[in-house]
């Protein structure tokens, strides 16, 4: 596989992790979308903030270019690159996805060449969530070299990419993906995933807001200066 | 019942929520679940916690015919949930009492489904398919059977035949509609979507959904007609639609300017229009949103 070398560590803080949990939980029936925003460096992709987009209009175009238009707008008010897309599809057994998401993914990669793709591993979320399992239910997808290369999964331990947790703004010692599962569930159960909203959600009723300011504790990442 | 009533219902239940022993009234839980059938809202969790409730604690109350219709609602939301090992009981009762009915044999396949047996599922609506060829609820599930397998052209299939016998059934042609997209073929959902249209009733959601499928097909021919929708859509939403104002102005993005109309014409002037509308309602209802909306608008403000 010939990626162009490129940043090997790509790590979302807890906060990311959890709203693209969180937009996948709400929806379980749909396929979930969203971008990352957060920092590129030489050695590292550090995204801080997750923000969903869609679970109904992923395929409709008008509908994708509103939404990185503001996006894109939002990350430039906030020194912020858009670094990533996350992707959730809704049958459990998929195993790759939609092409759709790989061509909002590519949009995003022109613009920003560190840009990669996490994906949601239904079989590994449903262990994940039951405790049985202490496998991160993520999955890196980097972009192959070359034009309209195509974006293939990075098998955890590869040297040309892991995914990790950053350590976030509120200062959470010693994250790990047992702290993100206890964080997620907890979570979960107080309801918060109905309190998450998402660009299709903003688009019918624009009071939603999509960038789920305050929703997560240390909001300070998400809200507007 | 509209989804207000539902959700009026839902917040007279979470007033309960954390007290220890006060649990709600059989006609509170009755009203929610009811105006949820009514609505047809989807809403697995509340209706699996609420339901089983009031299976568990009022079931001597319920009315003969409702005690079944819950049944059948809280199964399936239990189903939704994953939660097959209380799912089972209330299915196993359903098939009990109306042991010839097709739709509790139709519950029977859920089941099948949610446990991941879809060749079983299959099997059993073929089944009853071929007692009632002309049954209008089991290729639906056959539908949902082969979409969880990523079966789209089989879907597809079930779709086209199914909407031979029922050309009127709006739903599934919007489900077809659904299938095409999910599926990259963007004219075939385009021409589903117009079958819609042709029903008469101007639903602002499908004028835009028709909209933003034509302008995902591209081209200046398929953008100037995707404007007029989005226009239509407008206009049938008194003004207000967001769907329909970003429409446009994805419309005029895309539109070379010798195409976007005479200089002077409405349609030259629609997307200006769109962008000074977009920025009155943000600035009434999403104030802090009204910086990106600028930004992201600048070139029609």
């Amino acid at each position: 596989m010939s990626i162009v070398v490129k940043a090997s560590t790509y790590d979302l803080t807890e906060e990311a992790y959890l709203t693209i949990l969180l937009h996948a939980a709400k929806y379980p029936s749909c396929t979930v979308c969203g971008v990352l925003l957060g920092k590129v460096s030489s050695k590292a992709c550090t995204a801080t903030a997750a923000v969903p987009l869609f679970h109904l209009s992923m395929l409709l175009a008008p509908c994708v270019e509103t939404a990185l238009a503001q996006v894109e707008a939002y990350a430039q008010q906030q020194s912020l690159q858009l670094l990533g897309y996350y992707h959730c599809e809704s049958r459990f057994d998929a195993r790759e996805p939609h092409p759709a998401g790989k061509r909002i993914a590519e949009r995003i990669a022109d613009r920003q060449p560190e840009a990669f793709m996490i994906c949601l591993d239904n079989p590994k979320l449903a262990a994940f969530s039951r405790e049985g399992s202490n496998e991160p239910p993520f999955e890196l997808l980097l972009r192959e070299a070359g034009p309209k290369g195509s974006w293939k999964k990075v098998p955890a331990g590869s040297a040309a990419g892991s995914l990790g947790i950053a350590a976030g703004g509120g200062g959470s010692s010693g994250s790990s993906w047992e702290g993100l599962r206890a964080r997620f569930l907890n979570a979960h159960a107080r309801g918060m995933h109905h309190e998450l909203a998402d660009f299709d959600e903003h688009l019918d009723d624009i009071s939603r807001d999509y960038l789920n300011a305050g929703l997560l504790g240390s909001g300070s990442q998400l809200l507007l200066k | 019942m509209s989804s207000e009533d539902v959700e009026e219902a839902r917040q007279l239940l979470l007033r309960y929520a954390g007290a220890e022993r006060a649990m709600p009234t059989c006609d509170e839980l009755r009203q929610f679940l009811k105006a949820s059938r009514e609505a047809r809202i989807r809403n697995p969790e509340d209706i699996a916690n609420y339901g089983s409730l009031a299976l568990r604690h009022y079931k001597s109350q319920l009315a003969e015919e409702e005690l079944w219709l819950l049944h059948e609602q809280v199964g399936i939301a239990l189903m939704e949930c994953g939660a097959l090992q209380q799912a089972l009981p209330l299915v196993k009762a359903v098939l009990l009492k109306f042991p010839g009915s097709i739709r509790a044999r139709r519950l029977q396949g859920m089941y099948y489904q949610a446990a991941g047996k879809p060749a079983q599922a299959q099997q059993l609506y073929e089944e009853l398919l071929s007692e009632q060829p002309h049954n209008d609820v089991i290729p639906k599930q056959l539908v949902v059977l082969h979409r969880e397998a990523g079966a789209l052209s089989e879907a597809i299939s079930v779709l086209v035949t199914y909407l031979q016998h029922y050309s009127n059934d709006r739903e599934a042609w919007e489900e077809l509609a659904d299938c095409y997209l999910e599926a990259g073929m963007y004219r075939q959902a385009a021409f589903a979507l117009e079958e819609v249209l042709t029903m008469g009733v101007l639903a602002p959601l499908t004028l835009i959904k028709y909209g933003d499928t034509l302008a995902s097909i591209g081209g200046a021919a398929q953008l100037r007609t995707a404007r007029a929708y989005y226009a239509k859509a407008l206009q049938v939403s008194g003004g207000r639609s967001v769907r329909a104002l970003y429409g446009l102005i994805a419309v005029a993005n895309q539109l070379p300017d010798k195409d976007a109309g005479a200089a002077g014409s409405a349609a030259q002037e629609l997307p200006s229009a769109a962008a000074e509308a977009l920025v009155a309602q943000y600035s009434r209802d999403a104030p802090d949103k009204l910086p990106l909306v600028k930004q992201a608008l600048a070139r029609y403000l």
